[in-house]
């Protein structure tokens, strides 16, 4: 299995304040990966440091043999490496396609004659191809989540960085979206890591499961194996929101 | 060398007032209030209305118009700021208009000749051999002590550590239960007292006409940029880099390029650091 | 009626109107108010194309515009050139003064951008003012030639110049460059997680709309034939935003309209004498406060039918 994504030492502090603590990951093509932690464990800035958003004070990451530490956030994308964001960040005043299709004039895929169509494409891919003309600020928490993901999907990335894609969504629109991903996954080949709160959701689709505690990666492998760690455990108890749900699906 | 260190320190002292009211709304309420000048140019224009027209002693006139600059300010943050809070970028431009308006107001109100506003201290003293204005000794003076005074408010009491809470982090603070618009309200008087009170200090011996707080705040917009944007204390060591460097070149050189200084010093600043000398983010 | 087909009734009447107006309405004043405002529109569309749709506020377009008029003052008066030369020359200098502004501020998050536009202008101002053996201070510079014989000439290069200005800013904005200007405007950081690179965008958008500002300075020199430091004054930065507002944010040709018809009715007001300069910036801050969205895009598209 090839390494797609590469992190080696990664390290990141704010003011004295370590955030991410010598972080090493292998991200292996083809396959969806979770990152788990409770929160302030760093996942998001992980994120931010894997995309270029923010600037490590030390360590690397590599695109199979790119570096993309140093370069800007937009190069990153160019180079294959899409992400979402937490809370979902529509371009205000314009319409669903549209946001589409700013995803879609990305330099590394930008073909203006075929644009509009690819956007519409794309939408249809996610289930919001009826809501193509309306203004994107209309649409519901779970449609914005997929707007995100259609317009990430625009730049054809090789990996997709999802952050959080489950939080706030009902159990059938968090269904629909678990189709989504294993859909993109298996049939367009899109390698996937993805941070997620919601384990019932994580533990369904990561075949590989990485877990952050305090800035660093205290678990990674196999899912069951993973969870079953003692340290992983630990960083679990007390948390209402995953401390029943880990105890649950960890019963054989 | 003498004259240099005090006409430095009074420069810098002016500036340090300016820029740090400016930095304080901005690090704390997040508020780009380009009317910040006008506040300057009212405690100037509040002090010489009030010993002219109604015939006040200069301290009791000064000190009322500190009072009520402070107050239109509050009342400004208030009705006008605060209902465009998160509308975009509509609150610098609705600072930027009221500045206008209030230059506007000066203008039909007392006309372009410049006005004269009396010295508190009409007496020279020689201090280190130089020939300096008793007022331009009283406006260092006053302006330390007021800093100080802020310095110990902040540090010190508990509205100065709600102050210190919310420009560190405002959803925290929120959650801790600190009244987030009263701090608001309290930021912007403290800003428009320091701002109040460098031009009636100054008013004596600075020119008081109607546009005259426009350079003041382009002078501290390019401190606090040097500083670093949101730092109290960066505002005051680049008060103090600035106010001293146009001196020199003031005296060394001439007084038309003492301009010049802070234009190169903000441009230096973006281009290398943009932080600014005690900034937290570089981007 | 399709949106399109409304589009261009619309802005063929409009040039319409326009081109009657002076022949109907005769008198060497009124047509100097009406180039007055189409400069002005020039000014105000310029300034719309890059504030409007990054959303990234200038507050000292009177930099471009003062730049431009003395290019124009200073090789017409300095430089013996003759005057056709002051268009293009103008708005280069505007560009390169957009780039000297643009380039370190536009690159960074937060408020440095629309601070050092303010303070730009702010200082360039100043500098005329102590460079005054050189710039003629306060008085500035007198005695420019003027480009055409007839004010109804000058009057029509200015409204030829206006529409040409505004139709290349839509065209722009309506381009697949223009979609991400927007997306800048909407999001920036969603925008840069889509693969553009951001800073490169508004530096170019930020040129672009300095350079019509650049030539209206030009424009503006040879009608009044004397240009000023107050060409370089927040006023006009304001006056500006404040049609740009009236217009409609983000329309161009709101701000054409809007300015156009805020120079006519303070020209009407001018019994009001002094007051007019207060009368903008309350009218601004009237604005901002109920009707963000502008006046006259919002009611051309409620005629149209349905928004865009």
């Amino acid at each position: 299995m090839s390494a797609l994504l590469q992190a080696i030492g990664l390290s990141k502090h704010f003011g004295g304040v370590y955030a991410i603590r010598n972080v090493s990951l292998s991200i292996s093509a083809g396959k969806i990966t979770g990152i788990l932690g409770p929160n302030g464990a760093g996942k998001t800035t992980l994120f931010d440091l894997l995309t270029g958003f923010l600037p490590a004070d030390r360590g690397e990451v590599r695109l199979g043999d790119t570096l993309l530490t140093g370069k800007r956030a937009d190069r990153i994308v160019n180079l294959g490496c899409a992400r979402t964001f937490q809370l979902c960040r529509p371009f205000t005043g314009m319409s669903v396609v549209q946001n589409v299709m700013v995803g879609c004039l990305a330099p590394r895929v930008r073909d203006l004659k075929t644009t509009h169509a690819r956007a519409l494409h794309l939408l249809e891919e996610v289930g919001l191809g009826d809501k193509a003309s309306l203004p994107a600020h209309a649409l519901s928490q779970g449609d914005l989540r997929r707007l995100e993901i259609a317009r990430a999907l625009g730049t054809k990335p090789l990996l997709l960085l999802l952050d959080e894609p489950f939080s706030g969504l009902g159990a059938h629109e968090a269904e629909t979206l678990s189709a989504l991903i294993r859909q993109l996954n298996r049939d367009e080949g899109i390698t996937v890591l993805m941070i997620e709160h919601r384990l019932r959701d994580l533990m369904l689709l990561a075949e590989h499961l990485l877990v952050m505690d305090s800035g660093k990666v205290i678990a990674d492998g196999e899912p069951e194996a993973v969870m079953r760690e003692p340290s992983v455990v630990a960083a679990y108890i007390g948390t209402r929101e995953n401390g029943h749900a880990a105890a649950r699906d960890t019963e054989p | 060398m003498n004259d240099i260190l005090i006409y430095g320190a009074v420069t810098s002292s002016v500036y340090a007032m300016l820029a740090v009211g400016f930095t304080l709304m901005f690090g704390v309420a997040r508020t780009l209030n380009l009317a910040h000048g006008s506040f300057y140019a009212l405690g100037a224009y509040g002090t010489y209305l009030m010993t002219t027209s109604f015939k006040l002693s200069l301290t009791v006139a000064a000190v009322l118009a500190v009072l009520i600059v402070t107050a239109l300010g509050v009342a400004m943050e208030r009705m006008l700021i605060r209902p465009l809070r998160g509308v975009g970028l509509a609150v610098p431009m609705m600072t930027l208009a009221l500045a206008l308006v209030v230059e506007q107001v000066l203008f039909l109100g007392f006309g372009s000749e410049y006005r004269n506003v009396p010295s508190f201290i009409a007496a020279s003293v020689i201090v280190g051999g130089v020939d300096v204005s008793g007022q331009r000794l009283l406006t260092v003076a006053v302006n330390g002590c007021v800093l100080a005074c802020l310095w110990v408010f902040v540090h010190r009491t508990r509205q100065g550590s709600a102050i210190l809470a919310l420009s560190q982090d405002r959803e925290a603070a929120q959650y801790v239960g600190i009244p987030v618009d009263r701090v608001y309200a309290l930021v912007m008087g403290i800003s428009a007292a320091l701002a109040a009170t460098a031009g009636v200090l100054t008013a004596p011996f600075l020119t008081v006409q109607p546009g005259m707080g426009l350079m003041p705040m382009i002078k501290a917009l390019s401190i606090v940029i040097v500083g670093g944007l949101g730092s109290v204390r960066g505002s005051i060591a680049a008060a103090l880099l600035l106010g001293y460097a146009e001196t020199i070149v003031a005296y060394e050189l001439s007084t038309a390029w003492t301009e010049l200084v802070s234009l190169v010093a903000v441009f230096m600043t973006l281009v290398l650091r943009p932080a600014g000398l005690f900034g937290i983010r570089a981007r | 009626m399709s949106k399109a087909y409304a589009n261009l009734a619309g802005a063929t009447g409009f040039m319409a109107v326009m081109i009657v107006l002076p022949l109907v309405v005769r008198g060497r004043y009124f047509v100097g108010v009406l180039t007055l405002g189409l400069i002005y529109g020039i000014w105000a569309a310029s300034w719309d194309f890059m504030s409007g749709l990054t959303g990234r506020e200038n507050f000292g377009h009177a930099l471009f515009i003062g730049a431009g008029a003395y290019t124009a003052g200073f090789l017409n008066t300095i430089w013996m050139a003759n005057p056709w030369w002051s268009l293009p020359a103008a708005a280069c200098v505007a560009v390169v003064f957009s780039l000297a502004v643009g380039i370190p501020t536009l690159r960074l998050s937060g408020p440095y951008f629309s601070l050092a536009t303010l303070a730009a202008a702010a200082i360039m101002q100043r500098l005329t003012l102590i460079f005054w053996e050189r710039t003629g201070g306060e008085d500035g510079l007198q005695g420019i030639a003027p480009l055409l014989k007839s004010p109804l000439e000058l009057y029509y290069l200015c409204l030829f110049s206006l529409v040409a200005v505004v139709a290349i800013l839509l065209a722009i904005s309506a381009s697949p460059w223009g979609m991400i200007l927007r997306a800048i405007g909407g999001d920036e950081l969603a925008c840069r997680a889509s693969g553009h690179n951001t800073t490169l965008y508004k530096v170019a958008a930020f040129a672009i709309g300095a350079a019509p500002a650049g030539l209206g300075g030009a424009l503006y020199a040879h009608h009044q034939l004397q240009v000023g430091p107050q060409l370089l004054s927040v006023f006009v930065s304001v006056s500006v935003i404040t049609m740009a507002y009236v217009g409609g944010i983000g329309s161009m040709y709101g701000a054409a309209i809007g300015a156009i018809l805020l120079t006519v009715l303070t020209e009407l007001l001018r019994g009001a004498g002094e007051w007019r300069l207060l009368v903008y910036s309350t009218v601004l801050v009237l604005m901002l406060f109920f009707r963000p969205h502008g006046l006259v895009a919002p009611l051309w598209q409620a005629l149209r039918g349905g928004s865009e």
